[in-house]
C-alpha cells in the first residue's frame, strides 16, 4: 500500500522541519510505544555499578517491566522487589511496607551488597509519602551499605527531572560520599594523602564504553588514565573513580548530575555531548583540554609521562588536531556519500545523540536526508535546527511515540518517486530502521560510544557498511543493545 | 514479608491482560498511565506487536494533570487520536493504573462523554495495575460482552452440530503460535464445531484488518454456542457472564487429545456421551505443577497416575473447582511458596523456568515456559499443548 505524506501530516505525527521547534516539538498527547527497545533504561544503567543491588517498590504492572529487563540481561539475581498490595497504596502503610520490605530483602540476600539502589515510584509521590523519612530510615538500619535514593517516577519526567537523571546523579553522589582512603590502582599518581588521583579522568554516567573517541585518544596521549564505570571490577574500584580531579560525561541524562556531584567531591565536572559538527567538536575539545591542562597537567608540572606533542597549549593542540582530523573525516564522509548514493537517509535520536546536527552535516555533504525520527529536539540543537529550516525545510520529523505513528511502516514510500523508482532507505539507528522498514541500517545506540572526529568517522563507516549489507529487521526488538539479551521474532 | 520478591517472578499485570485480550478486536485501548505500561506490555507480554498493528496507547499522564484532575486533556487526546486513525476503532476501552486509581478518576463518566462525542462504543475496564493478567483479561472480555450484549446473537443453528466457544486463548498463556490451530483441529477431530474464540486469530499480519473484523463478528455470535470451553482462568469471567446472561453452560479444562481425554469426556458428558479412562504418567514420584489453575489442573487430571499431584496457582484466579481429586493451592507470595517447598520434598516440578531458582538441585525440573511468567526469554520453548503427543511428552519426562 502506498501512503502519501499528506496522510501522515494530517495526524500531526509527521511534520516538516520548517515547522519544528525545540523542546516540545510535538504536542503531549496519547502515546504509542514502538517495539524498538535497544536503548538502555534505568535497570541497565544501574547494573553498571558492581556489587550493587537494585530494589523497586511498586505495583505489579510497572514491576514486571523492570524485573524482566534484569532477567533478560541475565542479572535477575541483582534485582529484587517489594510489591505493595492494593490496600497498602492508600491505607497509610506504604512507607512502612517500603522500609520493612527493603530491609527484609537485604537481609535475605545470599551476599550482602555494598550498595543498593532503592527506587520509589509514582504511587509514593501521589499518596504523599514522606520519601525523606523512607530513605533515612533505610540508611539508619543499613549503615554499612550505600543507599542510592532513586525514583522510577515517570509522572514527573515531563515537568521536572527524569528518573534517569536522578539515578545517574545518585550513582555519582556515592563517589563524593565515599570515605575510601585506599590506595589507587597501580599506575595512578596520587597526592600524598591519597585523597585524589591526579592523573586520571573519570567517565561517569555513560552507558557505553568509549569507542572511537577523540577524548580517549587525546587523554591517553597526554599520559592520563581514563577510568570508566563498566571497567570497574568491584565496588572499591568504582569508589576509586571518585578520586579523579576531572569527571566527564557525554550523556545528556548525566548533564544534570555531573557538575553537582563533582562539585560536592571537589572535582571538576564536564558535560561533553557527542557533537557532530566540526566547530562544535572543536569547541568541546578546547574546553576539555583546557580543563585537563589546568587540573592535571599543570599541577603535575607536565610530568604525566605523556607524549610531549600533545602536552602543548590546549588551544594550539585543538587547532592542529582539528586541521588534521577534518581532512581525514572529509575523505571518509565523501567515501560514505558515494556508497549511499541518492538513497533516502533516515536518522534517529537513539543512535545519534544530535540527530538534527547530524542531518545538517549530511545535508551539507550532499546526502539525501529525508527524515529525523525523534519526539523532541533538544535546545542544544537550536542553531542546527535553524540552519536546516533555512536550507532544507523539506526534511521530515517523525514523532515515534505519536498515537498512530506506526499505522503503516511503509514510510519509505513517501520518499520514492513511485513504485518503479523504489530505493530502500538507509537508516541511521534502530528506530529509524523500524519506521522506514528498511533492512539497511546502522544498529547502534548512543553514538556507538564514540565522540569527536573519530566517532564521526566510525558512524560513517557503519553507514557505509549498512548500505552494503542487509540486517534482520527484527533485531531492533532486543532490549539494551550490547548486553546479553534476547530478541523476539514474534510468536514461534 | 509477603510483599517481597527476591527470586519469584512477577506475573504479567492486569493492564497487560486487558491489552492482550482486546488486541485483535479492532478497538483502541487507552491505558491512563504516565509511562511504562505500554513498554512492559509490548516488550515482555506481547509477541504480536512487531508484526501486527497495535492500537494500544498510554495517556502519558503527568503529575500536574493527575493532581488537578484534568479529565479534559484525556478526553481531547482520545478524541484527537480516534479522529486521526485510518480505520475508525470499533470500540475504545479505557484502563486505569495506580495513579489515577488513587486520585479517583471517573472513567464511567469519561466513557459516556467520549461516546457522545465520537459515536463509538466506549467502555471502562476497572483495572488499577495492582493485579495480574488473569483478572485483567477476564474483566476486558466481560466488559466487552456487556457493552455489546444487545448485539450478541443467540439464535442456535439446528444442524445437529455441537458448537463450542473457546475462552481464555491469548499469547500470555498459550504463546506457541500454532496453539490455536492445533486446538481447533483437536476439537474438530473430537466432533465439535468452533463458534467463537476469546480472543485471537490463528494468523496475524500487519494489514489484515479483515481478520479483526472476523474475530469481532465471531465474538458477537458467541451466544449461538452450546458450551463455552474455558482453557485458562482468564476465560472464567466471560464464560460466567455468558452463563448468567444467556444460560450458556461452560466447563473449565484443557483438552490434550481428541479421544480419551478427561476434558473431551466432560464436554461429551454434556452431550451425554461416555468414553474410557486411561493412565498417562507412569512415574511414582510426587508431582508439583505451578501454573494458572485451569491448565494446571487439566495437566494433573490428564496425567492421571496414582502418585500425589499438587497444583500451585500463583495467579489471582478465583477458579477453585469443587469435587476435584487434585490438590490445588493458591500461593502468590514468595515466602509462602518457599515455606511449602521446604516442607515438601521428593517431588518433580513442572513450571516456568523462572520458578526453578526456588528449588534445590535435587528436584527434577520440567520446563513449561509461559509468556505471562518469563516473557520472551524462553519463547522457543512455548508448548503447543494441543498438538498430539506434546503434553504426553511433557508429563513423561
Amino acid at each position: 500500500m502506498l501512503i502519501r505524506a499528506d496522510d501522515f501530516e494530517k495526524s500531526g505525527n509527521l511534520i516538516r522541519i520548517s515547522d519544528a521547534e525545540c523542546r516540545r516539538t510535538f504536542p503531549w498527547e496519547l502515546e504509542y510505544n514502538c517495539p524498538v527497545h535497544e536503548n538502555w533504561n534505568i535497570v541497565h544503567t544501574g547494573m553498571l555499578i558492581p556489587e550493587c543491588h537494585q530494589i523497586y517498590i511498586c505495583p505489579d504492572n510497572c514491576l514486571r517491566g523492570v524485573i524482566m529487563t534484569a532477567d533478560e540481561m541475565g542479572a535477575g539475581d541483582r534485582i529484587s522487589a517489594v510489591m505493595p498490595d492494593e490496600e497498602e497504596l492508600y491505607n497509610g502503610r506504604l512507607e512502612r511496607v517500603t522500609i520493612d520490605g527493603v530491609i527484609d530483602i537485604v537481609q535475605k540476600l545470599p551476599v550482602r551488597p555494598r550498595a543498593i539502589q532503592v527506587f520509589l515510584v509514582c504511587t509514593h509521590l501521589i499518596s504523599g509519602c514522606d520519601t525523606r523519612f523512607i530513605f533515612d530510615s533505610i540508611k539508619k538500619t543499613l549503615p554499612d551499605i550505600y543507599v542510592m535514593e532513586c525514583f522510577m517516577d515517570p509522572i514527573r519526567q515531563k515537568l521536572t527531572v527524569t528518573p534517569e537523571m536522578r539515578q545517574r546523579y545518585e550513582m555519582m553522589k556515592v563517589l563524593s560520599q565515599s570515605n575510601s582512603t585506599g590506595r589507587g590502582r597501580v599506575g595512578l599518581s596520587e597526592t600524598e594523602d591519597g585523597s585524589r588521583i591526579k592523573a586520571a579522568v573519570s567517565v561517569l554516567g555513560d552507558d557505553l564504553p568509549m569507542n572511537a573517541s577523540d577524548i580517549r585518544f587525546l587523554t591517553e596521549k597526554c599520559g592520563i588514565k581514563l577510568l570508566e564505570v563498566m571497567k570497574a571490577k568491584n565496588f572499591d574500584e568504582y569508589l576509586e573513580m571518585g578520586k579523579s580531579p576531572v569527571w566527564i560525561t557525554r550523556s545528556a541524562f548525566s548533564a544534570y548530575g555531573i557538575n553537582k556531584a563533582a562539585k560536592e567531591a571537589g572535582a571538576e565536572g564536564l558535560y561533553l555531548p557527542a557533537a557532530v559538527t566540526y566547530d562544535e567538536i572543536d569547541r568541546e575539545l578546547t574546553t576539555y583540554l583546557n580543563c585537563l591542562y589546568e587540573k592535571i597537567i599543570l599541577p603535575l608540572s607536565e610530568s604525566t609521562g605523556g607524549d610531549s606533542q600533545y602536552l602543548k597549549d590546549p588551544n594550539e593542540m585543538v587547532t592542529s588536531w582539528s586541521k588534521e582530523q577534518r581532512k581525514l573525516t572529509e575523505e571518509v564522509i565523501l567515501q560514505t556519500r558515494k556508497a549511499v548514493g541518492d538513497r533516502p537517509v533516515i536518522i534517529d535520536n537513539l543512535c545519534i545523540n544530535r540527530p538534527v546536527g547530524f542531518a545538517r552535516l549530511l545535508f551539507e555533504h550532499g546526502f539525501n536526508v529525508k527524515m529525523i525520527v525523534t519526539d523532541t529536539i533538544s535546545m542544544e540543537e537550536a542553531d542546527d535546527l535553524q540552519i536546516l529550516k533555512d536550507e532544507c525545510p523539506e526534511i521530515y520529523v517523525l514523532n515515534p511515540i505519536g498515537a498512530g505513528s506506526e499505522f503503516d511502516r511503509s514510510y519509505m514510500n513517501i520518499f520514492s518517486g513511485g513504485e518503479n523508482d523504489h530505493k530502500e532507505p538507509v537508516a541511521v539507528g534502530p528506530k529509524a530502521a523500524y519506521f522506514s522498514a528498511t533492512s539497511h541500517f546502522v544498529n547502534a545506540i548512543e553514538y556507538d560510544g564514540g565522540d569527536g572526529y573519530m566517532g564521526l568517522r566510525h558512524i560513517m563507516s557503519l553507514i557505509d557498511d549498512a548500505c552494503r549489507t542487509e540486517k534482520n529487521k527484527e533485531i531492533v526488538t532486543g532490549k539494551g543493545l550490547g548486553l546479553k539479551g534476547v530478541w523476539t521474532g514474534g510468536m514461534v | 514479608m509477603k510483599e517481597t520478591y527476591r527470586a519469584m517472578p512477577v506475573l504479567s499485570g492486569d493492564v497487560s491482560g486487558i491489552a492482550g485480550a482486546l488486541y485483535e478486536l479492532g478497538g483502541m485501548v487507552v491505558i491512563d498511565d504516565p509511562s511504562g505500561c505500554n513498554s512492559t506490555f509490548n516488550t515482555h507480554d506481547e509477541l504480536r506487536w512487531y508484526h501486527e498493528r497495535s492500537d494500544i496507547f498510554i495517556s502519558g499522564l503527568n503529575m500536574r494533570d493527575a493532581i488537578i484532575g484534568n479529565d479534559k486533556k484525556l478526553l481531547d487526546d482520545i478524541i484527537s487520536a480516534a479522529d486521526n486513525m485510518t480505520d475508525k476503532p470499533k470500540f475504545i476501552a479505557l484502563c486505569n493504573s495506580p495513579v489515577p486509581y488513587l486520585t479517583g478518576r471517573d472513567y464511567e463518566g469519561i466513557a459516556r462523554l467520549l461516546e457522545r462525542k465520537l459515536d463509538i462504543p466506549v467502555f471502562y475496564v476497572p483495572s488499577n495495575g495492582c493485579h495480574d493478567y488473569i483478572r485483567g483479561a477476564g474483566m476486558a472480555w466481560t466488559e466487552f460482552l456487556k457493552k455489546f450484549s444487545s448485539s450478541i446473537s443467540v439464535k442456535k443453528k439446528n444442524d445437529g452440530k455441537f458448537r463450542l466457544n473457546i475462552a481464555g486463548m491469548m499469547p500470555l498463556d498459550y504463546g506457541n503460535k500454532s496453539s490455536l490451530h492445533s486446538l481447533k483441529e483437536l476439537l474438530q477431530a473430537a466432533g465439535f464445531e468452533i463458534n467463537a474464540v476469546f480472543a485471537m486469530n490463528e494468523d496475524y499480519k500487519y494489514e489484515k484488518t479483515e481478520n479483526r473484523q472476523r474475530l469481532f463478528d465471531d465474538l458477537l455470535k458467541c451466544g449461538q454456542a452450546d458450551l463455552t470451553l474455558v482453557i485458562s482462568s482468564s476465560g472464567i469471567m466471560p464464560a460466567e457472564y455468558l452463563r448468567r446472561r444467556f444460560g450458556l453452560p461452560y466447563i473449565a479444562g484443557v483438552p490434550f487429545e481428541s479421544e480419551n481425554d478427561p476434558v473431551i469426556r466432560k464436554i461429551k458428558a454434556v452431550m451425554e456421551t461416555n468414553v474410557k479412562d486411561r493412565e498417562i504418567r507412569k512415574s511414582d514420584r510426587k508431582l508439583l505443577i505451578i501454573s494458572e489453575p485451569v491448565l494446571g489442573l487439566s495437566l494433573a487430571e490428564y496425567a492421571k497416575n496414582s502418585s500425589e499431584i499438587t497444583v500451585i496457582d500463583p495467579t489471582e484466579s478465583d477458579y477453585y473447582p469443587a469435587g476435584r481429586s487434585i490438590k490445588l493451592l493458591k500461593i502468590r507470595d514468595e515466602e509462602t511458596l518457599e515455606g511449602f517447598i521446604s516442607e515438601n520434598r521428593d517431588f518433580d516440578v513442572i513450571s516456568d523456568p523462572e520458578y526453578f531458582y526456588l528449588f534445590s538441585d535435587k528436584v527434577k525440573k520440567i520446563s513449561m515456559p509461559t509468556l505471562s511468567v518469563s516473557g520472551r526469554i524462553f519463547k522457543n520453548g512455548f508448548i503447543d499443548y494441543f498438538k498430539p503427543g506434546n503434553v504426553r511428552k511433557l508429563l513423561c519426562q
